[in-house]
Formats: structure tokens, sequence, C-alpha cells
């Protein structure tokens, strides 16, 4: 009465082979996608494949990566974090203020606090409030930002980045700069946490189903606050890189522009084949996405296009991404 | 002359690799109740969805009173005079009643709604069905047994020729499933509507169809007269074997201390009123009840969703108040919910995942997860509960009913429990795996699991249980000896009581 019996070793490198190519014909898709982009930036202009460019794009896009994967982390869960743009201005704004003053370790360990506590705060919020993940982090964005204006009076901040500072932000080993190895280092923890541990199934679990996952005995909460936690953390290291790289902070940026942040990570994440209803998504997704993005952006700058054109084009891929997801949704 | 209103022509529907449809080939009298019976992922709702216009077949044709008939979707179907209540429900739940009824048919004046007339219609109608709900009401207040019933409301607004029931009792009680029949009945001889009727429960194929259609893994296998079958032949088609006695052989339990004690338990808000009750080591008592009796309130307070109960409870002596399902899960109760779909399984995920969630820390090392153990642990369940389709990767949505059952009770099967609470196991399962969902509760009671099964159905209690409480308003009215089971004292003792 069983359908008829395929020898077990059969199904098995069949079923392994096929499950290989079809999980990740979007990751061969984008990779394709951001390879013809560079060919397409190589043609605009041969500055573009230059040493110099490479390196200073592969430095942007390790900016961009980070918090994807904190926005990654947000949208498994079945939530969104708003705040990720906002904390890392604070956290770029605290380092400037505080490196000069306090040694690098302990000026490290307070950016990642502050961090860890916005994301405590998101996470209480949303879990014991019982409130949107959207309005909170929503809410953060705006007062973290106000924040950011009030202790800098909206002027901008400098400060004498001592040499360790500095060689995080701007330094290079073997030619790779040092933003793009903590990434790396970020993208491969981040993959054994998402993919490989338990909290990850936990994640997993919740993000398509929190009540399921609140009978099967996850602690729920705990996932949640812990993943908001997560998300501010890696969004205040990539404040706290992004200032070893400027050693500036300019308040500025928060009104111009600045909400590309968050929405960029937001694209990353759906470009890289995550649904925003959770449950499903992968770091290598949110890497490609992040990178495509990324790589993007830097074409739009060197072709010299406009600022606000280059938010018209965020705008534009994430509707066209999340289009994309409901059209393969509609046919599974 | 009887004529045919529903013709297939060699039917084929794959899903993939899974072949959910072969070559199906039988034809539907105008006027009859034709049931169509089979084992979970026979193919049964896979064939009902391409009459009613969901899926497109993959070959074969279907004629529909000798025309062909190809809705490309289920708004074509139902203009062509095929509606459908489907297995899932299919509802807006912040409308109300009656705009679920009419959904997308609704009356109107120029381009508004004509609320005044929609809820004469939607009154109308209901009043006709002897359906007593106000067609006001959000639907998001309806209890899931009303909810079915504005389903078939819904169907039989649309003037259906064919009207198709997928699985309609499986939510309903006794007197709701009266009234189901009972518009069923009205339909058909009446008004000549031609029925298409899903079961698992063969009492009401024989009951209320004339005709039924057996389909298995996917094929035709006979299409017979009502009148010249029994249950045992019709059984034997579907599965295609012999079955062995329906329930298992149930061994006296072992004596001793009570496993679970439960003293004077009460939340008189949620319908708890002082429930008392004993279950030793390796006894399977089962717990019938209606829908206000205070069972659910009872499954909350065992296995701590809910908090705040008077009374005690003890576990193998021991004082057991759990303030959460993980709490209730570390002291050794585990539960199988009603409602597997939404309270038991990652519907999105793979059977791997499903299967290991319910003990994530046996496959964990220094913080990782082990993917081989757990794929090793899911491959044991798959073959042990015959899952279908025998594959660790297959996601959960896309399995029948009864597999995804199987799935919802084998996640607990990677851990060792004292107490086990399934409610309604066997809801919308064949006769195959129930038996099987039979087998696994026997073999766990015979592990000196305390067993609590909370169902609707006094057969499957008196089958499968060593003793029988019955809770009404919030208080067990009668505990009742396997060797005084009867129908009669089960149902009776449930019925309210009337206070003093
Ligand atoms: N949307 C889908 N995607 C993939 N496979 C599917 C889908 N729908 C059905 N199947 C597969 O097709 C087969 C037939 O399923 P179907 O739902 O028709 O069974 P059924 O007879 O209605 O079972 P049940 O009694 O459990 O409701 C099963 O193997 C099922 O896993
Ligand atoms: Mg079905």
């Amino acid at each position: 009465m069983h359908e008829v019996d395929v020898p077990p070793a059969a199904t098995k490198s069949a079923g392994s082979l096929r499950r290989v190519v079809s999980a990740h014909t979007e990751e061969f898709l984008l990779a394709g996608v951001i390879v013809a982009l560079i060919a397409v930036g190589g043609f605009l202009s041969p500055v573009f494949l230059s040493q110099y460019n490479i390196t200073s794009v592969a430095r942007q896009v390790s900016f961009d990566v980070m918090p994807a994967l904190g926005q990654l982390l947000a949208v498994l869960a079945a939530g969104i974090d708003l705040s990720i743009g906002a904390v890392i201005r604070l956290a770029q704004m605290v380092s400037i203020l505080l490196v000069e003053r306090v040694p690098l370790p302990v000026a490290f360990l307070l950016v990642m606090a502050c961090g860890a506590a916005v994301g405590l705060v998101n996470g209480l919020l949303v879990v014991k409030g019982r409130l949107e993940p959207f309005i909170v982090t929503l809410g953060t964005w705006t007062i973290l930002d106000g924040l950011s204006l009030l202790v800098t009076g909206g002027r901008g901040i400098a400060a004498n980045v001592p040499d360790a500072f500095a060689y995080l932000g701007r330094g290079t080993v073997v030619g790779i700069p040092v933003p793009t190895l903590i990434a790396a280092l970020v993208v491969i923890i981040m993959s054994v946490v998402i993919h490989r541990s338990s909290f990850g199934r936990q994640l997993f679990s919740v993000g398509s189903n929190d009540l399921a996952a609140h009978y099967a005995g996850i602690k729920v909460a705990r996932v949640r606050v812990t993943v908001f936690m997560l998300a501010s953390s890696l969004a205040a290291l990539t404040g706290f890189i992004m200032a070893a790289r400027t050693g500036a902070f300019q308040p500025t940026t928060i009104s111009s522009g600045g909400a590309g942040t968050e929405l960029a990570t937001i694209a990353a994440v759906v470009v890289g084949g995550a649904r925003l209803s959770g449950g499903r998504g992968t770091v290598i997704g949110a890497l490609l996405g992040a990178t495509l993005t990324g790589v993007l952006f830097s074409i739009l700058v060197l072709a010299g296009i406009d600022p606000y054109v280059q938010s018209l084009i965020l705008g534009l891929i994430i509707l066209g991404a999340l289009l994309l997801s409901a059209s393969r949704r509609s046919k599974s | 002359m009887m004529s045919t209103a529903i013709e297939l022509q060699a039917l084929t529907k794959r899903f993939g690799i899974t072949k959910a449809l072969s070559d199906v080939s039988f034809s539907i009298r105008q006027g009859s109740v034709h049931a169509l019976v089979g084992e979970n992922g026979a193919g049964k709702s896979s064939l009902i969805k391409i009459l009613s216009g969901v899926h497109q077949p993959d070959g074969g044709a279907v004629r529909l009173f000798g025309q062909d008939f190809a809705p490309k979707d289920s708004a074509a179907a139902q203009l062509s005079g095929v509606s459908t209540m489907f297995q899932e429900s299919q509802q807006v739940s912040n409308l109300s009643v009656a705009e679920n009824i009419y959904l997308g048919m609704e009356p109107r004046i120029g381009p508004f709604l004509d609320w005044s007339r929609l809820m004469k219609q939607a009154g109308d109608l209901l009043g006709r069905l002897g359906i007593e709900i106000e067609p006001g009401r959000p639907m998001a207040t309806l209890s899931p047994s009303e909810a079915k019933l504005i389903e078939m409301g819904r169907a039989v607004s649309r003037n259906a020729k064919v009207l198709i029931m997928d699985e309609p009792t499986a939510n309903l009680n006794q007197a709701e499933q009266q009234i189901l029949f009972r518009v069923l009945k009205q339909l058909n001889e009446k008004e000549g509507v031609t029925v298409i009727y899903i079961s698992h429960h063969m009492q009401e194929v024989f009951d209320l169809c004339d005709h039924v259609t057996v389909l298995r893994d996917g094929q035709h296998v006979a299409t017979l007269d009502v009148a010249d079958t029994e249950t045992d032949g019709l059984v034997r088609l579907m599965i295609g074997r012999q079955m062995e006695a329906y329930f298992p052989t149930i061994a006296a339990p072992a004596q001793g201390e009570p496993r679970l004690v439960v003293s004077d338990l009460a939340h008189p808000a949620r319908g708890l009123d002082g429930a008392s009750f004993e279950v030793a080591r390796g006894e399977i008592f089962g717990i019938y009840g209606l829908a206000d009796s205070g069972r659910t309130a009872l499954t909350n307070a065992l296995f701590g969703i809910q908090t705040g109960f008077a009374g005690a409870v003890r576990l193998d002596g021991a004082p057991f108040a759990p303030t959460s399902p993980t709490a209730a899960i570390e002291a050794g109760v585990i539960l199988v919910p009603e409602d597997r779909k939404l309270q038991g399984l990652m519907l999105d995920l793979d059977l791997l995942h499903n299967f290991s969630v319910g003990n994530l820390g046996r496959f964990v090392s220094n913080g990782l997860f082990e993917k081989k153990t757990a794929l090793e642990a899911a491959n044991t369940h798959i073959q042990r509960l015959r899952v279908k389709p025998n594959n660790a990767y297959a996601l959960v949505k896309g399995l029948s009913g009864g597999n995804q059952q199987k799935v919802a009770i084998g996640k607990w099967l990677n851990r060792d429990f004292r107490l086990a609470i399934f409610q309604e196991p066997t809801r919308g399962i064949d006769v195959s795996a129930k038996m099987e969902v039979y087998e696994v509760i026997k073999s766990l009671s015979e592990a000196g699991v305390a067993i609590l099964v909370l169902s609707s159905e006094v057969l499957e209690l008196m089958g499968l249980c060593h003793r029988v409480g019955v809770l009404s308003g919030g208080r067990m009215t009668a505990t009742i000896e396997r060797a005084d089971f009867s129908e009669h004292a089960i149902v009776s003792a449930a019925l309210p009581r009337r206070r003093a």
C-alpha cells in the first residue's frame, strides 16, 4: 500500500542533490546578478574595477552585510527591526565620544552594551507590552535619532582616533579591508547560529508558528528578546567600525537620507529570499542580497546618479523583491 | 432514467514527484449522494479541488452534465453550479457571518453594499437551513463548528447543482452533525442537488450515501452501490488488506500509586467547577464532555497553558502546577493538541524540523543542532508511524490531514514522559491511521505512561480506554469502568446537570 519503494541509498543521493539544486537556485541567480552588475560597473567606468575601488566597495558592502544579518534574525522570527539604522548612528556617536576618553576595549564593550540594551527594550516591549515589532522599533528609531541630535546639538563631532581603533576601520590585511574580515567572521558565526544551532531551530519554529512553538515548550518570549538583542548588537558593532573608519559622526545624516539604512537591510533580506512573515530565509541569501544592493549603489554613485534617485531605486527594489516572493508563494 | 452529473475521464494530478491522482475515471449520477472514501493521502481532496477549480489536472478531463468542465478558479466552478465546503476553513474572520456567506456576490446598490438586504438574505437562508446563528455576528466569534455550518450556508447560497463536502463532520458535535445531515437531505431530496461526500466515518457513508467510490494511492479502486457493500469490505478496499481488530487489545493497567491525581480543580470563569479524578501508571483514561463541559480548561491547567486554578494536582505524588507548557513538558507532560495546524505543527517547515522540535535538547551537543541524529530519529518515526511521503525533507503543509496528525504525535516520541494528553487524537484521520494512533497510545500505556484521551467520539473512548470519566458542568459526573461501558451511560452522564 506504500508507494513503490526506491532503495534508500538512491533516494538519499538523488533527493539531496535535487534538494541542493532546488534550495539554492535563488542564490545562484543572485550571485549571477551580482557578477553581471560588476561587469556593468566595469563597462561604465574602468575605475570601477581598480584595486582601490574594489577595496572600498568591499568595505562599504561589509557595513551593509552586518546589519542585514540583524534584520534577517528579526524577520526570521516573524518580526522586523526598524531601529537598526538608528542604533548604528547611536553607536557611531558613542564611539566617537568615548574613544579618546576610555581604553579601546572599554569603549567597545560600552558601545555593544548600548546596542544590547536597545534590543532588550525593543524585545521587552514586543513581548511584555504585546506590541507590534513594527510600531515598537519605529518608536525606538525616532527616540534614538532624537537622542543623537540632542547630544551632538545637531553638529558634527570628530575625535582623534587612536591607531588601533583606526585600524579596525581603515586597515587591510593582505589587501583585504579589516571591516570585510570582521563581516566575514560575523557571517560565519551567524550562519552557525541560524542554521546549525539549537537557537536557530527555535528561531525558525517561532517564526513559522509561534503558538505551536509555545506548545512544543519553546520559550517564545526569550527567543524574541534574544533576536532583538542580537540584531541591535550587530548594528552597534557596525556603528563602532564605521566610526573607526570615519573618525567622525555627522548627525546631519539623520535628516538627509539616513533612513536609508533600515530600508537597505530590509531590501537585502527580502532580495535574499527571506519571507517577511517569518520562518523562511538564509544567511547566504541575506549576504548576497546585501552585496547586490551594496554593489548597485556603488555603481549608482560612480555613475553620478542623484542620491534622491538612489532611494527611489531602493524602494523599487524592495517592492520588486516582495512581488517576486508573493508570486513564488502563489505558485507553490 | 438517471443521467450523469459528473464524469471523470482518466484524471491525473501530480504535485512534484507525488502522484496525487492517476488515471481516475468514474461517474456520479445526478441526484445521488456519492461518497468518496480512502486513506489519508489517497487523493480525495485533490480530486475535489480539481472539480472546484482550485487545482487544474495534469491529464484527463471532466464532464459536468454532459459538457466539458475545466474551471480555471473556484469562482468559475461556482458559476457552473459546483460549490465546495473545503476540508480547511476558508473564512474571512474579520467580516460578519452574512458577508462570509455571500462573499464575492453581496447584494449591492450601485457600488455600495446593500447591508440590510444582505442581512435579510443571510437571515432567511440560515432560517431555511435551521441554523441559529445571527447573520450580523463577526465570524471571529464563532466556534469552529458554527463556522462549519456557515460554510455550508455559503455553499448552499450559490444555488449549487453539485455540492461537495470534504470531511464536513470533522469538527462537529452530534447535535451539529444532525443539523448538517438534515440540511444535506433537504438539499438532496427537495432541491435535487447532487452531493459528493468525503468522510472517514463509515457510518456516515452507510447512513447518508447511495454510491461510494474508493480511492487508494491516487488510483480508482471501485465505485459501488452502497446497498451492495458492508463496512469490512469497504475498509478492505480502502487499505488494500484485511483489517485486524480495530482497537488494540488493552491489557489491565498496572496497579499501584496513581500517577496523576486531580482534586477539586476549579476555575469557575473558565467552566471548571471542582473536577476530581485519578489516573494510574499505564492507564488510558478517557474524558468525554460536551462543548462547555470544562474539558478545554482541564487541558489548559494540566499543560500550563493557563494558570490560576484552585484545587490541587499531583504528578507521581509531587504537587504539579505548571506555569507554562515548557514547565509542563519538563515535568514530563505532553499534549497532542486539538487543532494540529494552529497548535501542533510548523506547516512551512519540513518533517525533520517538526519531529525534532518536541525535544530539541536531545539533538544538541555543544549548542549545535545535530542534524544527522535528528534525521535518523525523524526517519525512524516516519517508518514507525508510516508517514507519507516517506521523506524527512517534505514540508508538512503538503501532507494529508492524517499524516499531519502523525507528525503532531511523532514529535513527542523523542522524549520520555509520564503523562500524555491527547485531544481528539484521530480527528480527520483514516481507519488505518487511527489504528496506528491507537497502537501508539497502547504502547505508551504499556511503557507506564498515564494517558488522558479527550474525545468527542464515544465509540473511540469505549474501544480504547480502561476507564472513561464524564465531564459535565465542570465536574466529573461519572467515572465508568470498562466492564460497564455503554454509549448510553456515557452520553447521558454528559448532559448538562440541572442546578439544585
Ligand atoms: N499542495 C500540495 N503540495 C504537495 N503535495 C500535495 C498537495 N496537496 C496534496 N498533496 C499530496 O497529494 C496526495 C493526496 O493528498 P490529498 O489531500 O488529496 O489526500 P486526501 O485523500 O484528501 O487525504 P486526507 O484524508 O488526509 O484529507 C498526498 O500524498 C499529499 O501529500
Ligand atoms: Mg483531504
